[in-house]
This record gives structure tokens, C-alpha cells and sequence, in this order.
């Protein structure tokens, strides 16, 4: 795992932030204002994983009609109880790239592409 | 179009097997009896898998009026919910079997109890154990939104006489016996059967529409003036009012809950959708069944 987490995990909120933008909410706004604090942690090397899954189920909660926009890989790296929105060979792929992730210099879309060519 | 609806004895399932009677049917059910207005029952999900729906109503779940909630109840209410919708979603996947629309059951109980405050599915669910069933519900059917066109129904207090909320109090307000419980004057987010079987028939056409759906009438009455309208629509009186701890005595302190709790729910994407309700008011829909 030669990329930081921050690398790997600032362009899928980003992605996020621009659905919820879509949506109509402003930047300081609700699960907006929240993921902004959780990049803001994780550029910071500061807990913000338990503030990722809190944000996520907010969304699917509050705004369930834009849940399949929300990026899968984010709901693997909350983790918790964010995994309830993954179906059961959705966490079983994530375990294995996961692993490939963890155990080799490849970034997250590297390992992707490695585990699902195999 | 082939249609799998689960929980296909209950009460909600049963009218909507005679109001989809154009559509080819199919129910899971644990008995495999034959359904009136079905033309196939399965007993499991493999065999329902085979059927390759392209719509699935899951409305399968262990009444929460039926009995008082003990430990062992709640497990089979989370269960027969919860465990049941992960594992028919699961085995529909596997068999690449999943629809291309889901309409997944859930409950107005998901925001809990907001007073006076009007809900709309923009509102953040509540912290009591029927919220958390609520939300748990949901997660399983939204786990999909990605590959399935999921709508969560947040189902009200469901009316008619033959059955769901309204058939208990037919009874004691026929005898002139009915009356608000407690103080009456928390909100009921009821809705008319018609209604309800009209909106899940809307939302299976509209392939714009996913998400979370209030199912409830435009205009929620208070548990008080409801009642009083329901007597009124009988020519029966209403004034024997129900202290709260009765209330609590005979059902115990969580279905009461259920009765007592407010919620002033709003319809409100369902309304923006377009869809239009026969019954917006209690008034229209007591004075109907009254004839």
C-alpha cells in the first residue's frame, strides 16, 4: 500500500460532494458541512472514519432516492455499519481487493483492476 | 408483467393481489397454499428465483399489533423483516434473478415520535427500537439501489374496515363506545386502502421514481378528531375517552406507542410526483365506507 489513505479516499468524496451538490444542498449544509469535517480529519491524519459512515447513513437515510449515486468504495472504507448498504458479494469482492490493497504496492483502482481480472 | 409480492397473506398483500389481477403473480409463502387472484405460491426463495420477476413487492413481516412485544417478538419482527428481505435479495442475486423494480416495505415508525412537527422523507429517522427496525429494513432493499430501481414505502396507519388499523375500532364504535386514547391529540398519519394500493401501482410505473415514499394521506388528522369522525360517520357518539396508563395496561407500553406516538406525515414526493390521492381527507374516506 504505497498511496495514502487520503489519496485514495479524497476523490471518492469528492465525487460524493458533487452528487449531494446536484442535489441541491450548499456546501455548509447538512451531510455536505459533514463530509467536508471528515476530509478536512482525514488531510489532518485525524479520526474520520466513524464521521464517514455516520455522513453515508445519513444520505441513505434522509435521501434514499440518491443512494445509488453514493460511491460503493466509500461504503467499504467507512466500514461499520455502512456495510448494511453492501449487498453480500459486494463485501466478499471488497474483502478480496481489500487484501490484494493492503499486501501489495498497488493503489486501490490498481487492486480493483488486479481482483476483478483474476 | 411478473410480479413476486411476499408477505402474500396479509393484509395489505392479500387487496393487492386483486388489484394487480392483470399481471402474471406469483407470492412467497410459508404454507404454499393457494392465493385467490395468484397463479403461482412458492415456499422458498430459490423457487421464487425461478419465476425471474420483474417486480417484487416485499411486504413480508410479523404483525407488530398481534401480540405484546417481548424479547422473542421483537426477534421475530426483526427477523421476519430484516433477515428475510437480506436473504430473498441475496438469493435473487446469486440466481441473477433481481427485478428491475423493488418495492420495498418500511413504516411512517421510521421518524418515531415528532410531535407536531410535519415529516417529510427528508426527515432523520427516530432513535426508538420500531426506528432502528425501520431503518434496518430499508438498508437491505437500498444495499441494490445501484442495480435495482428501489422505493422504500414509509407505510401509515392503513384504513378500511375489513382489516389493518381500522377494523379493531369498528367495534366499539359501532356500540358508541370509542373514544381518543389518552389525550388524543397526537397526529395519525392514516391513510386509505384505495389510496395505498393506488400508490404502489403508481410508483411501479413511474421509472423516474426511487427512494423513500411517505404513504400516508395528505392530511393527517389528529387521534382525537379521527376517532370523533369515525363515530360521527356511524351516528354513533364519541366520549369515552381512554386514559393513557390503560392504554399502556391493555396493549403494553410499545403498541401503545404506536397508537399514541404523532407523526404528521406529508406525502410529500409522492404528491410531487405527480400522484393524486381519492381520499385527502378522514372525512371523504368514513363517510365512503359508511355507505
Amino acid at each position: 500500500m504505497k498511496y495514502t489513505l487520503a489519496a485514495e479516499i479524497n476523490p471518492l468524496i469528492n465525487s460524493l460532494d458533487k452528487v449531494l451538490a446536484d442535489e441541491g444542498l450548499s456546501d455548509d449544509e447538512g451531510s455536505r458541512g459533514s463530509l467536508s469535517s471528515v476530509k478536512q480529519a482525514l488531510n489532518d491524519g485525524k479520526e474520520w472514519r466513524n464521521d464517514l459512515a455516520d455522513t453515508l447513513q445519513q444520505v441513505f437515510r434522509n435521501l434514499p432516492h440518491i443512494g445509488h449515486k453514493v460511491p460503493r468504495d466509500l461504503l467499504w472504507f467507512a466500514g461499520s455499519e455502512c456495510l448494511h448498504f453492501l449487498d453480500d458479494a459486494e463485501i466478499e469482492r471488497y474483502a478480496s481487493i481489500d487484501e490484494v490493497w493492503q499486501t501489495t504496492q498497488l493503489s486501490w483502482q490498481e487492486a480493483v483492476a488486479k481482483t476483478l481480472s483474476n | 408483467m411478473k410480479v413476486l409480492i411476499t408477505g402474500g397473506r396479509g393484509f395489505l398483500a392479500s387487496h393487492l393481489l386483486k388489484h394487480l389481477g392483470e399481471h402474471d403473480l406469483a407470492v412467497i409463502s410459508r404454507s404454499g397454499k393457494s392465493l385467490k387472484h395468484c397463479q403461482q405460491v412458492f415456499t422458498n426463495f430459490e423457487q421464487a428465483a425461478s419465476f425471474k420477476p420483474e417486480v417484487v413487492i416485499n411486504l413480508a413481516g410479523a404483525s407488530l399489533f398481534d401480540q405484546r412485544w417481548s424479547d422473542k417478538r421483537r426477534l421475530e419482527m426483526y427477523q421476519s423483516r430484516v433477515d428475510y428481505t437480506q436473504k430473498l435479495l441475496a438469493t435473487l442475486a446469486s440466481r441473477g434473478a433481481l427485478p428491475s423494480t423493488l418495492i420495498s416495505g418500511s413504516a411512517v415508525g421510521f421518524y418515531g415520535d415528532q410531535g407536531n412537527q410535519t415529516i417529510t422523507e427528508a426527515n432523520a429517522s427516530g432513535n426508538d427500537w420500531s426506528a432502528k427496525l425501520c431503518a434496518n429494513w430499508e438498508s437491505q432493499a437500498l444495499a441494490y439501489s445501484n442495480r435495482v430501481r428501489v422505493c422504500v414505502v414509509r407505510t401509515g396507519l392503513v384504513m378500511h374496515p375489513s382489516g389493518g388499523a381500522m377494523a379493531p375500532l369498528m367495534t366499539p364504535a359501532k356500540l358508541g363506545l370509542l373514544g381518543p386514547f389518552g389525550k388524543g391529540d397526537n397526529y395519525w398519519p392514516w391513510i386509505a386502502l384505495k389510496d395505498w394500493l393506488n400508490a404502489v401501482t403508481f410508483l411501479i410505473n413511474q421509472p423516474t421514481c426511487q427512494g423513500a415514499f411517505n404513504l400516508t394521506a395528505p392530511m393527517p388528522e389528529t387521534q382525537k378528531d379521527f376517532l370523533k369522525q369515525l363515530s360521527k360517520s356511524l351516528s354513533r357518539p364519541s366520549f369515552f375517552a381512554i386514559p393513557s396508563p390503560a392504554v399502556n395496561i391493555l396493549l403494553g407500553s410499545d403498541r401503545a406507542e404506536l397508537l399514541m406516538a404523532s407523526q404528521r406525515v406529508s406525502p410529500s414526493r409522492l404528491l410531487d410526483a405527480g400522484f393524486e390521492f381519492v381520499y385527502t381527507n378522514a372525512n371523504s374516506m368514513l363517510e365512503a365506507y359508511a355507505k
